[in-house]
């Protein structure tokens, strides 16, 4: 059994090879390097790595059992962590592939540890600090220490890369499930997903992870069923569209009819609100099903700043004029964006723009004066577009879930990265896939700053 | 995994040596009780003679170890010991502690690490009749010329004035909200700060960084943001913006409020004076803030009163008017344009300004 909060240790597929080649050179000897990690904020101590400094080898005195490092690349952790409040995780590797903290690692905690909390000045970290130790095949097992110098393991340490990783403490095995056999299920049983936007494709998404065998789900959106939505929006009734039930109500009443073990939490709200964010914050993993360019946005924002993969689909039906005057289909297209931490953003894809955004709030809020200025030409106008239909959502959100299955139990040939987008267009019958490469890299949102104020940067969210 | 610190294996096995540089290496010990000459064995240097042997013990004492006198080495970390070419030794006192050093003179990088000394302090050497002399980053102390030196730390100091307070930090690098504060002023006052250094003066922000090691700092002037009499009504901040923003528009002294009006975020900018050249002498200017800002762009901003220029001439792209709170207010339809696109993360109500600022004055300039 699980106490709560629970430590989860979460790093970026980089920073994790980074630190695999540095811990395992080749040479079969242990090596060091420290980790400085941010508490999210959120319920569970979860414990995002913001900077990574790696001991030179030449630095230590190296050999296969034993390894000894220079204190001061730890005085150095110190003080840029008291600054920030950050915690101080100490990681060496075990070339051998022993699962365990050594004797001598328990000695070298109980001296070091006590150091670092000694030499602390202001409040210690709420997660305090730890060690932790690498295996040759990547797999991470940590604990941490409060102020008190108690002991607890790190329950869940996770890597989101193009590949996402979770190892749990008291596995037997490091290796990750086979994809859609019973260990995925069980698997999933242990995983969180948050599902923004419970409509024409989220509700497709929702239905697939939850009939999956996820263990909890938390469900946003803000907005009711109407008449009109039951031709697309799964589980949906005449019923809930003759009460105004909302969506996100609706759609935990129908998960409860065929699943007892699952939890769901619905926040009936747009997930622009401190709210619906920070609820989303707590996930394991995020699907976008918006069709907004502000939810993009913020869904952007908050895999950035608490470090969760994010799966994001679009579907879209755009349509031309013919020379005589009737509209006809341009193409049917799906595409699924995966976005992880330190990678391009939904932004740096342009699956949304400053000038979007704009425009699209200017909609909402004055829809005249919205006219005038497209009329004008300041802003740009969207090509007419046709209404999806359900047999597009469903494919659309079936590629998403089967992306994520796709990172978390690999099963690919060729592995994932060359999957950074998938776009399917119906009309041409093709399907192009884009790089992690292929885009722009700005940087311009930060990652792992938890819930730093204004939350997410923005000041319609601060406290 | 261990630091510095050795193990219950390891333990005797090996002392850690290094020459005046300081950089100890290990040295593996066949014995736990060598004599300082077992030492300049197991270092293998020679002629043995022409060595000293000093250990640098635990409390930070350095002392020399006689050719037959044995160390015990039973102790918990890996002991150390400084072994140099030298003929004589030289006294110091670091830190009230008599340490011995086997050259003519000792760098300032040896000084911190004998003394665990850190880079926030500052070292000098104690003098009589003249005032105690720094021993400046990368230099080194001469040990031969006088008598026994005496050299300690302390934290570095640097003093501000504030208005006539002077407050003292630890560091050279403060913030001018820290300032205010350590000084006793409230800095959500909306003061407008001053910076007045042997080179002039400048008007600084709350959050900016002011560097005491610049010379001729003098002080931070506060003036209280100029209140107009009358009846001015409380501002309004239905919404935030973001924190430089807020800085920024109540350090640049102005009157300004947040609100929406029906579902539209309206930034208004109170008698925002202009330059010569239009009929008024000073307008109110609303920006629209969208929701999702500081993402989304600003675009455009609206006047109030209505602005024309004093010799009739049309004002381009300000024909529409848009109501807020009732009051007809004048489009002016400036745009970045694709050169100069929104910047997310860089762009801001301050940098918008800017472009409103210089609108303003385009229409104008002769």
């Amino acid at each position: 059994m699980t106490i709560h909060p629970r430590t989860l240790l979460t790093m970026t597929g980089r920073q994790h090879g980074q630190l695999h080649s540095h811990l395992f050179p080749g040479d079969g000897l242990e090596a060091a390097a420290v980790l400085l990690c941010r508490d999210a904020g959120v319920s569970d101590h979860k414990l995002m790595v913001v900077d990574v400094t790696l001991v030179p080898h030449d630095q230590c005195r190296r050999s296969p059992y034993l390894l000894v490092w220079p204190g001061q690349f730890i005085a150095d952790a110190i003080n840029v962590a008291e600054e920030d409040g950050l915690s101080i995780i100490l990681l060496h590797s075990h070339p051998g592939g022993f699962r365990q903290f050594s004797d001598l690692d328990n000695e070298s905690d109980a001296e070091v540890i006590a150091s670092i909390f000694a030499g602390w000045a202001g409040d210690a970290p709420r997660a305090g600090h730890g060690s932790a130790i690498m295996m040759p095949d990547g797999e991470l097992i940590g604990r941490v220490y409060d102020n008190r110098h108690q002991c607890r393991s790190v329950d869940v340490v996770s890597v989101v890369g193009d590949v996402i990783r979770f190892w749990r403490h008291g596995c037997e095995s490091s290796e990750a499930p086979m994809a859609f056999g019973a260990g995925m299920t069980r698997e999933l049983g242990k995983l969180h997903a948050c599902i923004i936007g419970v409509s024409g494709t989220g509700s497709i998404v929702a239905e697939q992870l939850a009939r999956m065998g996820f263990g909890k789900m938390t469900l946003i959106d803000y907005d009711l069923v109407e008449a009109k939505n039951l031709n697309r929006i799964l589980n949906s009734t005449l019923s809930d569209a003759n009460s105004n039930a909302r969506k996100v109500d609706m759609f935990a009443a129908a998960i409860a009819s065929y699943r007892a073990d699952l939890e769901v939490v619905t926040v009936g709200q747009t997930i622009a609100s401190r709210e619906a964010v920070l609820a989303a914050a707590e996930a394991d993993v995020i699907f976008s099903c918006v069709d907004s360019a502000e939810g993009r946005h913020i869904a952007d924002r908050i895999a950035r700043a608490f470090m969760i993969p994010l799966f994001d689909v679009g579907v879209s039906i755009p349509t031309r004029r013919r020379p005589d005057g009737h509209t006809a289909i341009a193409e049917v297209i799906g595409r699924v964006d995966y976005i992880q931490p330190s990678g391009s953003t939904l932004s740096d894809r342009a699956v949304y723009t400053a000038a979007s955004l704009r425009a699209e709030y200017l909609a909402r809020v004055a829809p005249e004066s919205y006219a005038s200025e497209l009329e004008a030409g300041y802003i740009k106008g969207t090509i007419e577009e046709a209404p999806s239909v359900i047999a597009l959502n469903m494919r659309a959100a079936s590629a998403a879930v089967l992306e994520f299955v796709a990172r978390a139990f690999p099963f690919r040939h060729e592995g994932n990265a060359g999957m950074a987008r998938s776009v399917f267009a119906l009309a041409d019958g093709d399907e192009d896939h884009f790089r992690e490469a292929d885009f722009p890299n700005s940087g311009i949102l930060e990652v792992a700053v938890g819930v730093r104020e204004p939350l997410l940067g923005l000041p319609e969210l601060g406290a | 995994m261990s630091t510095d610190v050795t193990t219950e294996e390891s333990r005797g096995l090996f002392i850690e040596v290094a020459g005046t540089d300081l950089v100890f290496r290990p040295v593996s010990i066949a014995d736990r009780s060598p004599t300082g000459r077992q030492i300049l064995g197991y270092c293998d240097v020679a002629p043995r003679e022409e060595y000293i042997v000093l250990q640098w013990l635990s409390e930070g004492d350095v002392e020399e170890v006689r050719s037959d006198e044995t160390v015990n080495l039973d102790g918990q970390t890996a002991a150390k010991f400084i072994v140099s070419k030298a003929d004589r030794l030289y006294r110091f006192f670091l830190n009230d502690r008599s340490l011995s050093w086997p050259d003519r003179s000792i760098s300032e990088a040896a000084l911190r690490i004998l003394g665990k000394i850190p880079s926030a302090e500052l070292l000098y050497v104690r003098r009589e009749v003249e005032s105690d002399r720094p021993i400046e980053v990368g230099s080194s102390l001469p040990l031969a010329d006088l008598g026994v030196e005496s050299v300690y730390s302390r934290l570095a100091q640097w003093d501000l004035n504030v208005q006539g307070v002077t407050v003292k930090f630890d560091r050279p690098d403060v913030l001018v909200r820290d300032a205010l504060v350590k000084a006793g002023f409230n800095p959500e006052q909306g003061w407008i700060i001053v910076l007045k250094t042997r080179d002039g003066k400048r008007q600084v922000t709350i959050d900016e960084m002011v560097d005491l090691r610049s010379p001729g700092i003098e002080k931070l002037r506060l003036t209280p943001r100029e209140i107009n009499n009358g009846e001015v009504p409380q501002s309004r901040r239905q919404f935030r913006l973001l924190p430089v923003d807020e800085e920024g528009l109540t350090a640049r002294g102005l009157r300004w409020e947040t609100f929406v009006d029906g579902a539209r975020r309206w930034l208004v900018l109170h008698a925002m004076e202009l330059p010569p050249g239009y009929a008024v002498a000073s307008t109110s200017i609303a920006i629209e803030i969208p929701s999702s800002y500081p993402t989304a762009e600003l675009d455009m901003f609206y006047c109030y009163p209505q602005l024309s220029r004093q010799d009739g001439m049309t004002i381009p792209q300000t024909q529409v008017t848009e109501a807020i709170e009732g009051r007809g207010f004048q489009r002016w339809s400036r745009h970045r344009g694709a050169i100069a696109p929104w910047r997310p993360g860089l762009d801001n109500v301050i940098t918008h300004l800017a472009l409103v600022e210089a609108a303003l004055l385009r229409e104008v300039e002769v």
